[in-house]
């Protein structure tokens, strides 16, 4: 069930308005600029600084969040993305006779997720290994470089190839927001098909650009993995055929017609880092730490070269465990369809899909302890960047730590978001196998080991958050 | 109907590049440090105290080496502190600030508990040696670096006898921090560095390292 918000005719109104994007784009900004002002010039104190605080705690929250109910709602607003755009563009939101780009197209050996999902595993490292979401001139860094990357990266290839093929998180964000409660579709696929001779929407027209992350919303656009919600196809259709709908969470999972492998790898790979990478990584830490020591100068973290290191071989046992697991269910799965199954790599390749809801609902369970102890070091920050705007060198006084829930209550939620995130992955699991097999007998068969999966990896990441380790 | 190409112009994408270059190049500067240059008060000393950190209190002497109860400044001069963990010094030095902890209550204990002693050794032990010191609504934020000079011992050896000396020559393990306030007010001094159990990098009693209104700023 759906309901076109379109219809409303305030949201459409919003939505066809020429400066929408930028306009949403602008308090993004606003508050990104006294991040970089806050975590470059600013008190260097990971729980002190505004910039640190808001980023780690409340954006990455926010954005975990918007995943459940607005998809790609962020790319939306990234000023990150927009830099790379406005320097192609030339103009803020209107179209532009001339462009400053120079408009080549993205090699056809990286038109995919392997080298984002690459970068989203550096970027992940890079905080365990380094303690990035823990130091206010790494956070700087990160954010200086991301943009200077989407303003290069802008002015060389064609339309938004920074934000489609390289930003670290646009993996872990297109993959998560398959679970959105929103989409952005063509009306009907017969006007687009029959009607429509000149393809607006990809192409662009006098007043509106194509889309800029090279979808076709008219055509092969059937999930929200790289939606950026910008609207420019809402703007750019003149047969009225695009709607923005509500719908049931998770639809993507098993509605993607044509499920790739490197789509798939990454899937694995952000279920992988919200289970077995983080249990393999703090269990044997300590200990490949040690050993490493002995062969490399040891330092006090951050610049820790044997933990540096260390975390990065975890990081690849535990990565090859996750794939290795999920290829060693598909075989199971395989066999127990019988002859005539689809071969173990296709099953992955459709399966792997279906386990987001695990990730995305560890990671939210992992938000809520975070939230929960930090809330009320915002209040604290902000008033010490008030007092020293934007550059917030001044000391907050104490940090205020307050536990909003105890921690028996607070891992009864986790429980819940976990069972949560099980129970969408299993009735994914199902509907891609009703997919696949015509026949139900043969799609429980394949179905039940797969859900077995789903059960071991929800039983690891509930061990791990009740783990005192942790 | 041909959707209309934009035109490529070849002295904007120069231009946009070089744009990019430049803003390039300042980041790496800044990366580097060099970027942007150092504020106006370096190189002004102006008032200068020196502030003795211990566990768990301060020591507050002035120009003159003579210990005083607060820092007092003129709104709009410039202020130099010098934050010189009391580690840096000798063991009887060390000790005898110690020994201040046990004259008034700390963290829910009376003065004299022999608990404080306990944690005080226990956390020189430990290696719970640095503080990082902050004063609320300034722009002082300074960690101590006495973990190298201690070689792993609770005590040095070979260190300055005094803080004169300490700071005579300079002693690596000093910190200073320059800084100028317009806003008249009394501020607290305060060991910054607080662990979720509210032990830091000096330990047990550092939440309680608090120097109610130690920094007074007075109208010009």
């Amino acid at each position: 069930m759906t309901r076109d918000l379109l219809v409303l005719p305030p949201v459409r109104r919003a939505l066809r308005f020429r400066p929408f994007q930028f306009l949403a784009i602008v308090p993004a900004a606003l508050v990104v600029a006294v991040v970089v002002a806050s975590t470059w010039f600013g008190i260097d104190h990971p729980g002190f600084n505004f910039g640190t605080v808001f980023t780690w705690v409340v954006w990455w929250g926010a954005l975990l969040l918007s995943f459940v109910f607005l998809g790609r709602a962020w790319c939306l607003v990234c000023p990150i993305g927009a830099a790379g755009e406005w320097v192609q563009r030339l103009r803020l939101w209107g179209r532009s006779r001339y462009t400053a780009g120079l408009e080549l197209p993205w090699p056809r050996r990286l038109r995919n997720l392997w080298l984002a999902t690459g970068l989203f595993l550096v970027f992940i490292w890079l905080d365990n290994g380094y303690g990035m979401s823990n130091s206010p001139r790494l956070t700087a860094g990160l954010i200086a470089v991301l943009t200077l990357a989407s303003a290069w990266i802008g002015l060389v290839f064609e339309r938004r190839a920074f934000c489609r093929y390289v930003c670290p998180l646009t993996a872990f964000i297109g993959l998560n927001s398959l679970f959105s409660m929103l989409e952005l579709r063509r009306r009907e696929a017969e006007v687009c098909r029959a009607d429509c001779a000149t393809k607006d929407c990809y192409r662009g027209n006098a007043t509106t650009y194509g889309c800029p992350m090279g979808e076709f919303p008219g055509g092969a656009m059937d999930t929200n993995l790289f939606c950026i919600l910008c609207t420019e196809c809402i703007k750019g259709c003149g047969h009225d055929n695009i709607g923005l709908r509500l719908r049931a969470p998770g639809q993507d999972l098993w509605a993607m017609r044509r499920p790739r492998a490197d789509g798939a790898f990454a899937a694995v790979t952000v279920v992988g880092l919200a289970t077995l990478i983080p249990l393999v990584t703090y269990a044997w830490l300590p200990k490949v730490r040690g050993l490493l020591a002995g062969v490399l100068p040891a330092g006090l973290p951050p610049n820790d070269p044997p933990r540096l290191v260390g975390v990065g071989l975890l990081f690849a046992i535990g990565l090859g465990a996750s794939v290795a697991l999920v290829y060693g269910f598909s075989l199971l799965s395989r066999r127990a369809a019988g002859a005539r199954a689809l071969p173990a790599r296709a099953l992955f390749v459709h399966y792997a899909y279906a386990l987001i809801p695990l990730g995305l609902f560890k990671f939210l369970a992992d938000l809520l302890d975070h939230a929960l102890r930090t809330w009320g070091a915002l209040g604290d920050v902000t008033r010490a960047l008030m007092l020293d705007f934007p550059l917030n060198r001044t000391v907050a006084g104490r940090v205020t730590v307050l536990h909003l829930l105890g921690p028996v209550e607070t891992y009864l939620i986790q429980i819940l978001l976990l069972l949560c995130g099980l129970l969408f992955t299993l009735f994914a699991l199902h509907r891609i196998s009703l997919r696949l097999f015509d026949d139900r007998e043969i799609a429980l068969a394949s179905f039940l080991p797969m859900a077995g999966l789903g059960v071991v990896l929800t039983l690891v990441s509930l061990w791990m958050l009740g783990a005192p380790l942790l | 109907m041909e959707t209309p190409r934009r035109v490529r112009h070849p002295a904007l994408t120069a231009a946009a590049a070089l744009g990019l270059s430049v803003l390039t190049g300042l980041v790496v500067l800044a990366f580097l440090g060099k970027f942007p240059p150092a504020p106006r008060d370096a190189g002004r000393a102006g008032t200068v105290f020196y502030v003795v950190a211990y566990h768990y209190g301060y020591a507050f002497y002035d120009r003159t080496f003579t210990e005083v109860a607060a820092m007092e400044v003129k709104a709009g001069e410039p202020v130099t502190l010098y934050i010189v963990p009391s580690q840096a010094l000798p063991r009887e030095m060390v000790l005898e600030y110690a020994e201040r902890s046990l004259r008034v209550p700390i963290g829910g204990l009376a003065a004299g508990d022999p608990q404080v002693r306990k944690k005080i050794l226990e956390d020189f032990a430990l290696g719970n040696v640095e503080h990082i010191i902050g004063i609320t609504g300034l722009p002082v934020y300074v960690t101590t670096n006495v973990t190298p000079a201690l070689n792993a011992r609770p005590f040095r050896d070979g260190g300055p006898q005094t803080l004169r000396e300490a700071v005579e020559r300079s002693d690596p393990t000093i910190k200073t921090v320059t800084f100028t306030t317009k806003r008249v007010g009394a501020y607290d001094v305060l060991c910054v560095d607080s662990g979720m159990d509210g032990a830091g990098t000096c330990g047990w009693g550092h939440k309680w390292m608090v120097a109610k209104g130690a920094f007074i700023v007075r109208p010009p």
